[in-house]
Order: structure tokens, then C-alpha cells, then sequence
């Protein structure tokens, strides 16, 4: 499963990004292969950025995002693409993939 | 006549020099262009207003026939569709309505249907014909009111149209279909520096235009110097008082006072001499 | 870090006057903060803030319109008889009427080597700054004149603030009057929305509308009243609707012509010490600011 989460470095150590149709970059994690990369974003400043960004998620079959906010529209095209949304904890990328992993992180 | 009224700044006073340029005049229409915040109505209040829905025409996936090649979704301008769980998304309040998705489909899979924007109100308060638009809280923009009303009122020789603040699309209608236009400021700093703004926009269009200086404290300020230096007509200066204040607030007509009726009829003959012909 | 959005839906009711002043008293308070003003069409902020060290100035491109190459074009009106927005008239684009939108360009039956004869090509549709300012990091821009890129251009000033805040606690943003798509841009992701209200029957039923846009994208809201003593009665009125409609009204604001006077001198209010508008917009601070923390 392919675990999303938006950030604003290409740093899975750095701070996860409090938006999520404007964050610069989105780490995507596979949780069978354990390896990640990045997606750099080209719309960040653009309109829809939310609902851009959730193409992209789709669009990398991702299978859950991990997020601080998220718009309703995005929410719509996320749901849409049965995409699972959870709510992002203070920290960085990496702790929340644990956290999601866990099991521990709340749905937004 | 037709005469825009426009202000850079918000707030200095398009509505109330709108509606009573609109009154005193024999046979106008009032037209609220102002379609996010319409307020001409408080001050002329129509009586058996007739009401009118205005829809645009939004798209719609027949899903038997879409093949998801996504073409739709990469042409959409304003990225309004995207693609998910095997179906087109269509996001509705931000769809610019150009049909170009329908157009472009190559399984002709895309129908149009309407969709509520907003609305227009028309009717009379006294002698005046009062056309007022109103976009729906949520939406984004009101174009399609604006042109709508502007349609249905081009019969009338004189009108008003009170235009929103700034230098927006919204406003860039009620230019387009003026004959001239009056540009409301107040004389502090921020009206001065919206107003010049407002004048480069008036200045692309090569219309006709006139300063309306609002709540003007003393004879002497720098709009005025502005105005002469650049060679702009102020068309009038209101003074800032406090018994205008209040009748404004509460939504009266200044001009059914004699003292400020002639202001507004002063106003108007300024505003006909800056387009009547000039004899040689 | 905590944003906070001043919004009226009616125009002229006093949101850059409370704006620079709040972020004057952020200052006095040490708060580490920044600023942004979203009003691009009008921008005003940069009037009072006008020092600082430029970090970013930049030329905008957000928008396409359409142009057509008369050397091949054969007025055949099939782009006219297709564009919704009026823009196109006897085979002349109206570049304020035209909204980008492609159509012209899918229809245009005339090609040659690949091209069209009417395409869409990018506008300049103005610039954005961004200055490091004694009061802490400044975003505006200035939308061109009939550009039609509002949205766009209110996304890249929050963007920018976002960039180049730092470790600011607090952002103040200045809104523009109506309740469409400048708006609705400028209140995305912010935290709390604060609506300045005037006594007037026009404000009062702008408030309805601008309230009525906050709520739908779900975003908390409190109001104050501006020059509430011009008539009590509707100051009155304005509460008694708020108080039905859950919305806090956290401070009266009195009528003070050293506002006036303020304005002029390009400095935020609450620098007149015997201001009694300043004092009420302090208290107004202090009580938005222990909402924002709270959220």
C-alpha cells in the first residue's frame, strides 16, 4: 500500500507540511517494498492546488494520506478515488508513517 | 445616458451617488452590477420585484459512454474535473461554463445541464427601474448575472450601474457598456491611491470619466491638486456630514432633500457636458 | 503558526485600519508575526508599511488569453459563435472579457504548421513582493488592471507568506470586500476569520452573505463593530443578529476622526495614544488574539 504524506523538503526527517494542496512535495511511502520517494509538486502557487494535488494522489494510486487539512473539494476527489484520509500529528514524516503504521492516527 | 459608477477603494460611496443620480432623473434604470454585495435595493425597494433564477450551463458525465480517456480533464482550464474510482468529477462552483469539455469529448459523453448561481430582481421603486443581481453565497464569480442584466436592460437610454469595488472582471462589464463612467473616491490616502489605479483601468477602455469626491472635509485636498494636474473633471464634491451619514446608513435617498438633490443634479449635468458634443 | 483573516463583505468598513494595527501591537507585544494583504486588486497595507528590505519581487503570469494571428485568420466567427464570456467580436479578442478557457483555440478550424490561427498565449497580470519589514515579513502583490487573475494572485501572496514566515506565531491578513472568488481564495487555510461591521443597513445585509460564505468552508469567525455611535440603533440590530447566529462580537469601536488623521499620515491608529477608537481596537487585539490562540 502506497501511504502519502505532504511535506515541504525532500526530507523524510523534516516537518510535515500544514496544508496539503500547497505543500511543495509529497513523500510517497510503499509499505510492502519499504521504500519511499518524493513527488515534487508544479502547482503549489496555482489554482485547485487541492484538487491538483489530489489527482496526483489518485493519479499514484495511492492507497492512504496522511494530512493536516485537506478542502472539501479535494476531500471529494480523495473519496472519490477511495483514497483513506488521516490526520497528521506535530513531528515529521517519519513519525507519522509510524504512527499511521500503528495504527494510532485518527481519521480526518 | 448610461454611466458606470466604479471606485477603486470600497466603501467611498458608488451606491449612494448611484442611487441618487438613478432618482433624480425622470426615467432611469438602477442596475446593481454589484452582484456579491447588491445594497441598491435598501434604498430603492421595488415593489413587485418579479424574480428571475439565472443558471449557467454546467457538464455531465454519461458514464456508459465515458471510456476514461481523460481528455476532458486535461483540457479544463480551471481544473473543475478530475478523475477517480473510474468516473469524471466534476466540481461545479468552479466550472467557468465555456462547454469546452462537451466540445472535446471524444465519445460524446459529456451533456450540459443548469446549474443556480444566483439571481436577478427586477422591478420599480417610484419612477425607477430597479434591476438588482445577487450571486449565491459559495459561489465564485458572476459574470453570467452581469451580462444577463446588462441584456435585458439595453432598451433604456439612461441608466446607473452601480459596479463592485476594485478593477475586477465584475466592474470591466459595467465599463464596457457605459457611455461614461464616474469614479467615487474620499479624500484620504487610500482613496487617492485606489483611485489612480481605477484610472488606468478607465484609461484602457478610453471612456469618458469624472471624479466624484465623497466625504471631502475641506476645499483643499490632494485629489483635487490630482485632478487638475492631470487635467480629470471633478463632476462634484460631497461634504462629509454627519446628517448625510446617518440617512445613508439607514438606507434614505438624499436626493428627496432639496440642499442635496441639487448636488446630484449638478453631478449629472457634469456628467453629460464631459459626452456631449462640443459645438465648434 | 495561527492565521487570522479580517473580511467585512462591504467595502470601506475599517479592515486595513484594524489590520495595521494589529499588527502594530503584535509588534509592541514581541509576538513574532507577519503580514500579508490580500486585497490586490486595491492593496493598501503596503501605505502604512512602506520600509523594509525586499526578499522577493516578482512578475506574474497567471493567466492565458486568447490572440489571434490576423496574418491567418479567415473570419469564419466559429470561435465567436462558440465563446460564453462575450469576449469575441468580429474576430477581435477582448482580452478583459476572455477568460482563458481554450475554447476558441479547440474550435478554430484554421491550421497551419501545427497552429492555430486564434491560441491562448500567457499574460503579465502584475507582480508580488514580499519585504522583510520592522513589523515582521510582508506579502502583497498588485493585480494589472482588468488581469482577471484575482484568485491566483491571492494564492501566490499567502504562498509567499508561507515561504518566508519563518517562525512567525501569527499572520494577519487583510481581505478585500465581496464574498466570491477573491474571498474565497483568501480564507482557505486560514484559522480564524474576523468580520469588521459597520451600522449601516448595507453592512448589515453584506454580513448576512459574508457570514453565510465563512460558515460554508467551515472556518470559526468573530465580528466587531466600527463606528458603532453613528447610530445605536442598528449597532443594537447587528447584535441581536449575531447573538442568533452564534457569532461573538468581541468589541464596539467608537467613531474617532484621529482615525481619519491616521490614514493620512500613513500610521496604524493605535500610535495616537488619546485615541478612543486605539483604545477599543486594543481591547479588540487582545480578545481576537486569545481566540486565535485557543483554536
Amino acid at each position: 500500500m502506497i501511504i502519502a504524506i505532504p511535506v515541504e523538503q525532500k526530507d523524510p526527517d523534516a516537518c510535515v507540511s500544514s496544508t496539503f494542496g500547497r505543500s511543495g512535495y509529497f513523500l510517497l511511502f510503499d509499505s510492502q517494498t519499504n521504500d519511499f520517494h518524493f513527488l515534487e509538486s508544479t502547482f503549489a502557487t496555482g489554482q485547485s492546488a487541492g484538487i491538483r494535488a489530489a489527482q496526483l494522489m489518485i493519479d499514484n494510486h495511492v492507497g492512504v494520506l496522511i494530512t493536516n487539512r485537506c478542502g472539501e473539494n479535494a476531500m471529494r476527489l480523495l473519496s472519490a478515488g477511495n483514497i483513506q484520509v488521516y490526520q497528521t500529528i506535530a513531528g515529521s514524516a517519519r513519525d507519522n508513517l509510524e504512527r499511521c503504521l500503528a495504527g494510532t492516527l485518527s481519521r480526518l | 445616458m448610461k454611466i458606470a459608477v466604479l471606485s477603486g477603494k470600497g466603501g467611498t460611496g458608488k451606491t449612494f451617488v448611484s442611487v441618487n443620480l438613478a432618482y433624480i432623473q425622470d426615467h432611469a434604470a438602477y442596475v446593481d452590477c454589484d452582484v456579491e454585495v447588491p445594497n441598491g435595493h435598501l434604498f430603492l425597494p421595488m415593489d413587485r420585484a418579479s424574480f428571475e433564477p439565472v443558471d449557467v450551463m454546467i457538464p455531465s458525465v454519461q458514464t456508459d459512454r465515458c471510456n476514461g480517456c481523460r481528455a476532458c480533464v486535461d483540457f479544463c482550464a480551471f481544473h473543475a474535473l478530475g478523475y477517480a474510482g473510474g468516473q469524471v468529477i466534476v466540481f461545479d462552483n468552479l466550472c467557468h461554463n465555456c462547454g469546452g469539455c462537451r466540445l472535446l469529448c471524444p465519445q460524446k459523453a459529456i451533456i450540459e445541464h443548469p446549474y443556480n448561481i444566483g439571481s436577478i430582481r427586477t422591478g420599480n421603486f417610484e419612477h425607477v427601474h430597479v434591476v438588482s443581481g445577487s450571486l449565491n453565497p459559495g459561489q465564485m464569480q458572476g459574470s453570467a448575472i452581469i451580462r444577463r442584466m446588462i441584456a435585458q436592460t439595453r432598451p433604456f437610454p439612461n441608466q446607473i450601474l452601480d459596479c463592485s469595488p476594485g478593477n475586477s472582471c465584475h466592474v470591466v462589464q459595467g465599463i464596457l457598456e457605459a457611455d461614461m463612467c464616474i469614479l467615487v473616491t474620499e479624500p484620504t490616502v487610500f482613496g487617492a491611491n485606489d483611485m489612480r489605479i481605477c484610472i488606468e483601468l478607465l484609461k484602457l477602455y478610453n471612456k469618458p470619466f469624472g471624479i466624484v469626491i465623497n466625504k471631502s472635509l475641506d476645499t483643499r485636498n490632494y485629489i483635487k491638486t490630482f485632478c487638475r494636474e492631470q487635467h480629470i473633471k471633478v463632476l462634484a464634491e460631497i461634504p462629509l456630514q454627519p446628517e448625510l451619514a446617518v440617512l445613508n446608513a439607514n438606507g434614505q435617498l438624499a436626493a428627496k432633500q432639496p440642499e442635496y438633490r441639487r448636488i446630484f443634479q449638478k453631478m449629472l449635468k457634469n456628467a453629460h457636458s464631459l459626452v456631449a458634443p462640443q459645438n465648434l | 503558526m495561527k492565521q487570522l483573516l479580517i473580511l467585512s463583505g462591504k467595502g470601506g468598513t475599517g479592515k486595513t485600519t484594524i489590520a495595521s494595527s494589529f499588527i502594530s501591537l503584535l509588534k509592541q507585544g514581541e509576538t513574532p508575526a507577519c503580514f500579508a494583504d490580500c486585497d490586490v486588486d486595491v492593496p493598501n497595507l503596503h501605505l502604512i508599511f512602506s520600509d523594509g528590505e525586499t526578499c522577493l519581487s516578482q512578475s506574474t503570469c497567471f493567466n492565458r488569453r486568447a490572440v489571434i494571428d490576423q496574418s491567418f485568420c479567415t473570419h469564419c466567427g466559429v470561435c465567436e459563435e462558440h465563446c460564453r464570456s462575450g469576449a469575441m467580436k468580429n474576430g477581435v479578442v477582448n482580452p478583459y472579457l476572455c477568460e482563458g478557457c481554450g475554447v476558441c483555440e479547440l474550435v478554430c478550424p484554421v491550421n497551419r504548421d501545427g497552429h492555430k490561427a486564434v491560441q491562448l498565449a500567457e499574460i503579465n497580470t502584475g507582480d508580488y513582493t514580499v519585504s522583510d519589514t520592522d513589523f515582521g515579513i510582508f506579502s502583497t502583490a498588485q493585480l494589472k488592471s482588468g488581469a482577471g487573475a484575482t484568485g491566483k494572485t491571492i494564492n501566490a501572496v499567502k504562498q509567499n507568506l508561507a515561504s518566508f514566515c519563518g517562525e512567525s506565531q501569527v499572520a494577519v491578513i487583510d481581505g478585500s470586500p465581496g464574498i466570491g472568488c477573491p474571498i474565497i481564495s483568501s480564507i482557505a487555510g486560514v484559522d480564524l476569520v474576523l468580520l469588521v461591521v459597520e451600522p449601516s443597513l448595507s453592512s448589515m445585509s453584506d454580513l448576512e452573505r459574508i457570514l453565510k460564505t465563512v460558515r460554508q468552508l467551515k472556518v470559526p469567525a468573530v465580528a466587531c463593530i466600527n463606528r458603532a455611535d453613528i447610530s445605536p440603533e442598528l449597532s443594537q440590530q447587528i447584535q441581536l443578529y449575531c447573538q442568533e447566529h452564534e457569532l461573538p462580537i468581541l468589541e464596539e469601536i467608537p467613531f474617532d476622526p484621529l482615525v481619519i488623521r491616521a490614514v493620512n499620515h500613513s500610521r496604524p491608529v493605535v500610535d495616537y495614544d488619546n485615541s478612543p477608537a486605539a483604545q477599543h481596537i486594543r481591547s479588540l487585539f487582545e480578545k481576537t488574539l486569545q481566540h486565535l490562540q485557543q483554536l
